[in-house]
Order: C-alpha cells, then sequence, then structure tokens
C-alpha cells in the first residue's frame, strides 16, 4: 500500500512539473486541471480516478494539481489540458470573448470569502475602504467587486494588492483583508491559533455557483460523448467521497507536499464537511445547473457594469444537443429495433395499463386530499396546542416576576400565589385535554353489541351533581335500543352533549333536554336537544367544532369537547350536525353508520 | 395617558395593569374581556366625548369576537376619534401567519409577542 502510494504520488508529482502536451501519456490521455493545490475540495476526483469510474467507460484521466501560478483558463486554452475545474468567475472570461463552455457544476454555492484580522475591527464590506485587500483575479476577485458594487463602494477605493497566499501577510499587518475559501483557509487560521473575522458574499445578495468543470467550447462540441462520461465519472466520484470522507482524506494526506502545508486529517474533515454545505448533495443531485441560475448571474455583471448588455450564455453552458446524437448515430439502429419490439408489448399492455393508471392515479388523488387534510389539521393543532399551553406558561413567569420576594407578607402575594395555583392547573387540565385529543383518533377499536339505554344510564349517573344542581331534567326516548358501536365513543358523545346543555343553559328557563334514537335513511339517527342559550351559526359555524373554541366569555369551557365528538363519530364514519337558534336551543344530530353486526 | 387592555384572561390582565401601573403610576386603565366588549367602551367614550384611549392592546384568541375581528370592525370611520390612539397586537401568538397578517392591518402599530414587560412598553410609548 505504501509502495503504491508513493509510486502514485511520483506520477502525480511528474504530472504537474512535466506535460505541456498529451501526447507523453498516449493519444489518449484526458487531462483534468485542479483549481488548487491538493485538499478535499478535488476529493470527488481523486475518487473518480482511483475507484476506476473513468476506467470503466475506457477513459485515461489524469489530473494536474493547481497553485498560485497556475490559471485553469490559460491551461485550456493553450491545450495543457482538456479540461479544467474554475470557480463561477470563468464567467467573466467568457464575457471578455473566450470561448469556454461549463460541463458541471459541483458545489451549489461559491466557498470565496474575504478573511480579515480579528484585531483590525473590518467586519463589513465598508470598512474595507482605504484598506489592503489581497485578492487575485482568477481567486474571488469578481464576487468580491459584485459585493462592494452592490454595496455601494466603487471598487477602487480598495487597496488591492497581488494575493501572497500566506496568512503572515494578515497578521503582521502587511495587508488587511484576503480572499480565502470558507472551506479551508478559515479552518487553518483556526489550527494555527490565529483569530479572523469572515465576511461573506452571499450576505449581501451575491449568491454564485462554486467549484465547476469546464473545457473550450470546440472540444465540447466535437467530443459531446467524451464530456457526458467525464462528467458522469466524476459525479460518481463526487457521491464516493462525500460518502467515504475518512478513506479520502487518508489518500490526500498521502499526496506530496500535502503534509508540508500543515494539512491534517481533521483539517481535511472539516473542510469535507463545508463542502458538503456548499454542495447541498441532500437538496440538489450532485453536478446539477440550472441555466436559470447562469442568467442570474450573468444579470448579475449585467447590473454592475462588468457585462455589456447585449451578450448573452449563448453556448457557455454545455447542454446535451441532438447536435451531438450523431456520435451516437450507431447506436440508433439497435435502438430503433428495441423500440419497435417495445411498442408491439407495450401496444398489448396499453389497455391494461391505462386501467392500471387510472386506478392509480385515483388512489394517489384520494391520499393525497387525505394528506393535505390531516396536514391542515395537524398544522392547526400545533396553533392552538402552542398557543393554550404558551400563555399559561407566560403567566407562570410573568406572575414569578411580580412576586414580592422582600415582603412575602405584601398584599398582592396571595391574589399572585391564588393565580398561579389556578393557572398551573389550567396547564395540566389543558396538557390532558391534548393527550385526549392525540388519542382520540385511535378510538372504535372497541366496538360491540351496545344498550344506548344502559349507556344513557351509566352516564346520567357520573354526571348526576351536575344534573342535579343545575334542575334539569332530561327525557329520553329509544326508537333503536341495540347498537354495535363503540361502548367508549357512546359515553364520549353523551356526556360531552349534555354536560354542555347544562353548562349552557338559559339562566331564567328550567333546563330540559330530550335525548332520542331512531332510525333514518338507513342509519341511526342519536338527537340531543336543549332549551338553552343557543348559538349564532351563522358567525360561529365553522368554528363551533373546532379545537379550543370558545364562544361564551362567561362561562368555563375548555373548548374541546365538540372537538372530540366530532373526531370521534367521523373516526366511526358517522356524521354530525347541528342546529341552533339564539334564546331557543340546540339540537345536534349525529347519525351513525349502522355498523355491521358479527 | 388612558389605556385599554383587550383580553379574555384575566391573569393576563391583571399582570399587564401591575406592569403598566409601575411605568406610568397616573395612567388610567380600562380592561375589556374580548373585542365586542372593547367596542363598547370605545363607542361609550366617544358617546361622552371623553379622551380617548392612547394605548389599544389587542389578544388575538378571544370569544365572541376575536383580535382580528376587533381589529376590523374599529377600522371603521364609526370609530374614526379612536384611530389616533396607538393599537398593538399583544398575544401568546408567536406563528409567521398572524405576524404577517399584522402587516395588511395598518391601524395596528406593531405586533407584540406576550409576556409584556417594561422594555415593550418604552418601545410602544416610542412609536406613539
Amino acid at each position: 500500500m505504501y509502495l503504491k502510494t508513493k509510486i502514485l504520488a511520483l506520477i502525480l508529482l511528474l504530472i504537474s512539473v512535466w506535460g505541456a502536451d498529451f501526447s507523453a501519456f498516449g493519444q489518449d490521455s484526458i487531462f483534468i486541471q485542479l483549481k488548487w493545490r491538493h485538499q478535499f475540495q478535488f476529493a470527488g476526483y481523486y475518487a473518480a480516478v482511483n475507484k476506476g469510474y473513468f476506467k470503466e467507460l475506457g477513459l485515461n484521466v489524469y489530473l494536474r494539481e493547481g497553485g498560485p501560478n497556475i490559471i485553469s483558463v490559460d491551461e485550456v486554452e493553450k491545450g495543457h489540458s482538456q479540461y479544467a475545474v474554475s470557480s463561477s468567475e470563468i464567467i467573466s472570461d467568457y464575457i471578455s470573448g473566450k470561448p469556454l463552455s461549463v460541463i458541471t457544476v459541483f458545489f451549489q454555492h461559491s466557498p470565496y470569502v474575504l478573511l480579515t484580522s480579528a484585531h483590525s475591527n473590518i467586519k463589513r464590506p465598508s470598512d474595507l475602504i482605504d484598506k489592503r485587500v489581497m485578492a487575485a483575479n482568477e481567486q474571488g476577485w469578481t464576487q468580491i467587486k459584485a459585493v462592494f458594487l452592490k454595496e455601494g463602494i466603487n471598487p477602487a477605493l480598495l487597496k488591492v494588492q497581488q494575493h501572497q497566499w500566506g496568512f503572515k501577510h494578515l497578521e503582521n499587518g502587511e495587508a488587511d483583508a484576503m480572499s480565502a475559501y470558507s472551506s479551508f483557509e478559515p479552518f487553518m487560521l483556526d489550527k494555527m491559533g490565529i483569530h479572523y473575522n469572515i465576511i461573506k458574499p452571499v450576505d449581501y445578495g451575491v449568491d454564485f455557483y462554486g467549484d465547476l468543470l469546464f473545457s473550450s467550447q470546440d472540444y465540447v462540441k466535437n467530443n459531446a460523448e467524451e464530456v457526458e462520461e467525464v462528467r458522469d465519472a466524476l459525479i460518481k466520484g463526487w457521491d464516493y467521497a462525500f460518502a467515504h470522507r475518512e478513506e479520502m482524506a487518508d489518500y490526500i494526506l498521502s499526496l506530496p507536499g500535502v503534509k508540508d502545508r500543515g494539512i491534517d486529517k481533521s483539517l481535511l474533515l472539516k473542510e469535507a464537511a463545508e463542502l458538503y454545505n456548499l454542495a447541498q448533495p441532500d437538496l440538489i443531485a450532485i453536478g446539477h445547473m440550472n441555466i436559470g441560475r447562469w442568467q442570474a448571474i450573468l444579470n448579475t455583471y449585467k447590473e454592475l457594469g462588468l457585462a455589456p448588455a447585449d451578450i448573452t450564455l449563448g453556448n457557455f453552458v454545455f447542454t446535451t444537443t441532438p447536435d451531438e446524437y450523431r456520435h451516437k448515430f450507431k447506436n440508433a439502429f439497435y435502438i430503433s429495433l428495441g423500440l419497435l419490439a417495445s411498442v408491439l408489448f407495450v401496444l398489448a399492455y396499453n389497455y391494461q395499463l391505462k386501467k392500471e393508471v387510472r386506478k392509480q392515479t385515483h388512489k394517489i388523488q384520494t391520499t393525497t386530499d387525505e394528506l393535505m387534510l390531516s396536514n391542515a389539521e395537524l398544522e392547526k393543532f400545533a396553533y392552538v396546542a402552542s398557543h393554550n399551553l404558551r400563555a399559561p406558561v407566560i403567566n407562570i413567569i410573568s406572575l414569578l416576576s411580580l412576586y414580592n420576594r422582600e415582603r412575602p407578607n405584601a398584599e398582592d402575594n396571595s391574589y399572585i400565589i391564588e393565580k398561579l395555583d389556578s393557572t398551573t392547573k389550567n396547564l395540566h387540565n389543558t396538557l390532558k385535554d391534548l393527550i385526549q385529543v392525540v388519542s382520540s383518533k385511535s378510538v372504535g377499536l372497541d366496538a360491540q353489541e351496545v344498550n344506548i339505554e344502559h349507556v344513557f344510564e351509566e352516564v346520567k349517573e357520573s354526571i348526576s351533581e351536575l344534573i342535579n344542581n343545575s334542575e334539569t331534567n332530561i327525557y329520553t326516548h329509544f326508537e333503536v335500543k341495540k347498537l354495535y358501536y363503540s361502548h367508549k365513543v357512546l359515553t364520549s358523545i353523551l356526556i360531552n352533549l349534555l354536560t354542555n346543555s347544562i353548562k349552557y343553559k338559559r339562566p331564567e328557563v328550567h333546563a330540559i333536554i330530550e335525548v332520542s334514537t331512531r332510525v333514518k335513511n338507513n342509519k341511526i339517527e342519536l338527537r340531543v336537544t336543549d332549551n338553552g342559550l343557543g348559538i349564532n351559526l351563522k358567525k360561529h359555524g365553522e368554528k363551533l367544532f373546532g379545537l379550543f373554541q370558545r364562544f361564551n366569555t362567561n362561562i368555563d369551557g375548555s373548548g374541546i369537547g365538540l372537538h372530540i365528538v366530532k373526531k370521534q363519530v367521523e373516526t366511526l364514519g358517522g356524521e354530525i350536525k347541528v342546529e341552533s337558534t339564539v334564546n331557543v336551543g340546540t339540537t345536534f344530530y349525529i347519525y351513525i353508520n349502522s355498523l355491521p353486526k358479527v | 395617558m388612558n389605556i385599554l387592555l383587550i383580553d379574555d384572561d384575566e391573569v393576563t390582565n391583571y399582570i399587564n395593569k401591575r406592569i403598566f401601573s409601575v411605568v406610568y403610576p397616573d395612567s388610567n386603565i380600562v380592561i375589556a374581556g374580548n373585542g365586542a366588549e372593547a367596542l363598547t367602551v370605545i363607542e361609550d367614550n366617544i358617546s361622552k366625548a371623553m379622551p380617548i384611549f392612547d394605548l389599544i392592546l389587542v389578544d388575538i384568541s378571544m370569544p365572541d369576537m376575536d383580535g382580528w375581528e376587533f381589529i376590523d370592525a374599529v377600522s371603521d370611520n364609526k370609530y374614526i376619534q379612536q384611530h389616533k390612539g396607538h393599537f398593538f397586537m399583544l398575544t401568546s401568538s408567536v406563528f409567521d401567519d398572524d405576524i404577517i397578517k399584522v402587516q395588511s392591518k395598518p391601524i395596528i402599530k406593531k405586533f407584540f409577542s406576550k409576556p409584556l414587560d417594561i422594555q415593550k412598553i418604552k418601545e410602544m410609548v416610542e412609536l406613539c
């Protein structure tokens, strides 16, 4: 293993010094010029080579290390490498007339940032006026210029100096700021114990692509098939590299010059994590680029006067165009044959398929509708639950802050304690109610033959105190006595509707409640009528069954009973309806689907 | 200073009244349990040509007439005299929807989340 890496390292070293033309490596050698020196920034490229992703496509790919004196665009222009890595700055070269083409983007966001030394107190772009900034044309300068222009600062007010690619200029005060990669230099500075401030272009509305692969338009046009293969192998390489960061870090450390730069494994892993953030593979497939985003970047250039108004993207962004398919012509015949067979096959199954698709579509639609509904319900639940939980907690905090600790016997303290007590109980009850609501979705498992007269007697017994104190008269008329239903739900319906009727009675009228059952339209109708306060359904109708909805200021209520009843009834395939007239009374109708008897 | 607190929670009203009387001991504080009660109080004030409320703090979730319904109702020209006062939402809601909704109600100066504290009162008065 050691020998192998040594040899590989030697080869890589040779490549980077030597190799002015491809012929030395054979006619079919492909070179990719990396943008910078070896680090995790190119892990996907190493993985594609080492894991044989190029080899399996018959491609001989060699990587060339970059550095401060190597400019990717020049390397491609001079023909030293067919492909090279750069950032979205490359669009400047395109604007200036170089026929380049971007093949694929690996980092969705640019890692370029400005670093300033912590003691300089430079924290935002405006602090940099008249200050010395180390930058390089190919290394983020345009993006940084864009930030200043967006902030209304003329970049000419900065003292730009050639990038010295080291930290000592910042440290010893020879420069005030330097362009850097958010994935590398900050971690390096951390390691060296140097404190710094960071200015990120994205915070100032400049969001460019990060690392990308490009080539010349001519090369792309003439080798479209190969370009696609190189791209696909690199995408696989990046997938592998992000999934095997430790392995890649170990490999990178074995490359020449890496350890000499003071790089260690933990630094590479931090770099990997930051690059992962910039690549966003969870959100956007690695290697994906969007022409709209390029258009936006070009527009930024135009807005800032960095590009003429009439320039378009042209062939700058590589896409698979029909023109390139002529390379695939020889395959076309076989594909046609295959297609013909498939068409026959498909025709035969078409009818069956259509039927199945229709069925599935309907199923998906129904499921989607159900999910939307239950999503909306959950949102509403989260809203009321958090509101109803937050309110008492806030009160408890406020009451505690008002409590007079110096004088425990202060007049208000006893009131505060009393309110703390009631608020805490209120919080406890809300929690209990919420638990009940959450668990109400699993009702109905206890369906059995129940006798409504018996259930009614049980309910009456359990709330006898309330009935007697309110002097309520209850009359019953059960045409249907036996039903196959959940005992728990039936009890819950009766308790909630009866206590509601009693709670909202008219104080001046003797309360009367009628409870009855009958068969109506093949369903069992359970009816509860009272002569109470009634409710304005035009105004409150929609909210009546809502969670924690209360309509009367003077009467205690948690606003949860009717919500639970509705939930339970509907879970069992039933329906609840209400009629009401203010100061006359209210009638609830519950329609129970005749559950199948066993 | 005339202050109208609109909230259905008795404890909240007690707390807010106490905090206000610490910052503005001479203030006159009136409490309404919901939007409808608040409208009655305001109407009464106008009909008796009494000084309007300088600060009106409105909760969102209340029975009978909630905070949004109250804001819509009080925006009517019928209560134009009171429009010189300063309306604030003070609620336990921390939901973006509510915060965004405030922007569509020009009469509301600002949205505050409970609890009320001295800092928030100062901010309200500065906005007046």
